[in-house]
């Protein structure tokens, strides 16, 4: 962690309202891809998120090692998440239809991206905790693999090493799935899919 | 790295795009709210806790005002209020009060205002009973108002 982090860590265990401002700012990224690994939803990953940050930004004083304050964020995250996805098991509820695909689109178009991001959300669900969180945090937050080591407590070694079989996972589970060569959001995606 | 690899890397990171990004900004908010939340109940807060003094300091001000103007009276009232350490206190035995009005007629105000004069003398008497010297003690407190009475 670098010394601004430290310092806007310091400043925030004084009740600076600013810095944790600031903190939020350069870790809400993290926390979501953590909360989303954990959660596999983004909706509750998303809740999980803000509720993280605030039971950190309330205990903050009692974190002794502002250093380590990602490692400990991101403990938070992923804590809320896992209690959020307890929660969600003892009181099952229907998710409402994801809002993503726009109104104007192709209806093939949509359904095809619809059951796309199911099939690599099932996919990432696949992996187990630890090579997920590597994943979502490298595919998302684009962090280097010492960064993700940091973050989930794991050599940079052994973060590439989760990495590459957690690809290899994914492409065994994915298949021939292909990403289009042009944007999703244009609308010529799936068809050749269907 | 192959040509597959960078397809699922590209599948993958489209997909975390879509649906991590569009919740990005939402803990800063619900953060800042719930400062604000904090700070919103803060203020009255502060703004009681002023009020509360002002209102102690006004009281204090008042009974010392109160105090300073109305001493020498106080000495009088003591008579009834006999602190608790005297064994036999003194025993109020009556209160009267007799008032005369009497008309001056016209008088002249600053010489060329004409106004009707009344005087009212007040005689107020208090009596009390000394059981330890077995005396009657009484207080006469006589006071005049002129009022004056002009038409324009």
């Amino acid at each position: 962690m670098d010394e601004a982090v430290e310092h806007l860590v310091r400043q925030a265990q004084r009740g600076d309202a600013r810095a944790f401002s600031a903190l939020i700012a350069r870790y809400e990224r993290s926390v979501l891809a953590v909360a989303y690994s954990a959660a596999g939803d983004s909706d509750r990953a998303a809740d999980a998120a803000q509720e993280a940050f605030l039971r950190a930004w309330r205990k903050l004083e009692t974190l002794k090692e502002p250093q380590c304050f990602g490692n400990w964020l991101l403990g938070i995250a992923r804590n809320v998440a896992l209690d959020a996805g307890r929660k969600l098991r003892r009181q099952p509820t229907e998710p409402l239809a994801d809002q993503q695909v726009p109104i104007a689109a192709d209806p093939l178009v949509g359904m095809h991206q619809r059951e796309q991001s199911d099939r690599i959300a099932a996919a990432l669900q696949q992996l187990d905790d630890l090579s997920r969180s590597a994943v979502v945090l490298r595919y998302y937050e684009n962090l280097s693999s010492r960064e993700i080591g940091q973050l989930i407590g794991l050599s940079p070694a052994a973060v590439d090493m989760r990495l590459m079989r957690a690809r290899q996972q994914l492409k065994e589970f994915l298949g021939d799935d292909q990403p289009p060569s042009n944007s999703s959001d244009k609308g010529s995606v799936g068809v050749r899919m269907l | 790295m192959n040509d597959t690899d960078n397809k699922i890397d590209i599948l993958i990171s489209r997909h975390l795009g879509k649906q991590l990004d569009r919740h990005v900004g939402r803990a800063q908010r619900a953060f800042l709210a719930e400062v604000s939340q904090k700070r919103a109940w803060s203020i009255p807060r502060y703004w009681a806790a002023a009020a509360v003094l002002l209102i102690a300091a006004t009281l204090a001000g008042v009974f010392a005002l109160k105090n300073l103007f109305t001493a020498p009276t106080r000495d009088e009232t003591q008579i009834v209020g006999v602190p608790k350490s005297q064994p036999q206190p003194l025993m109020p035995i009556a209160q009267t009060v007799s008032w005369q009005t009497m008309d001056d007629g016209t008088v002249m105000m600053n010489g060329d205002v004409p106004v009707r004069q009344l005087r009212r003398q007040v005689v107020e008497r208090i009596k009390w009973y000394d059981p330890e010297r077995k005396t009657t003690v009484e207080l006469h407190r006589p006071q005049e108002q002129v009022m004056l009475i002009g038409y324009w």
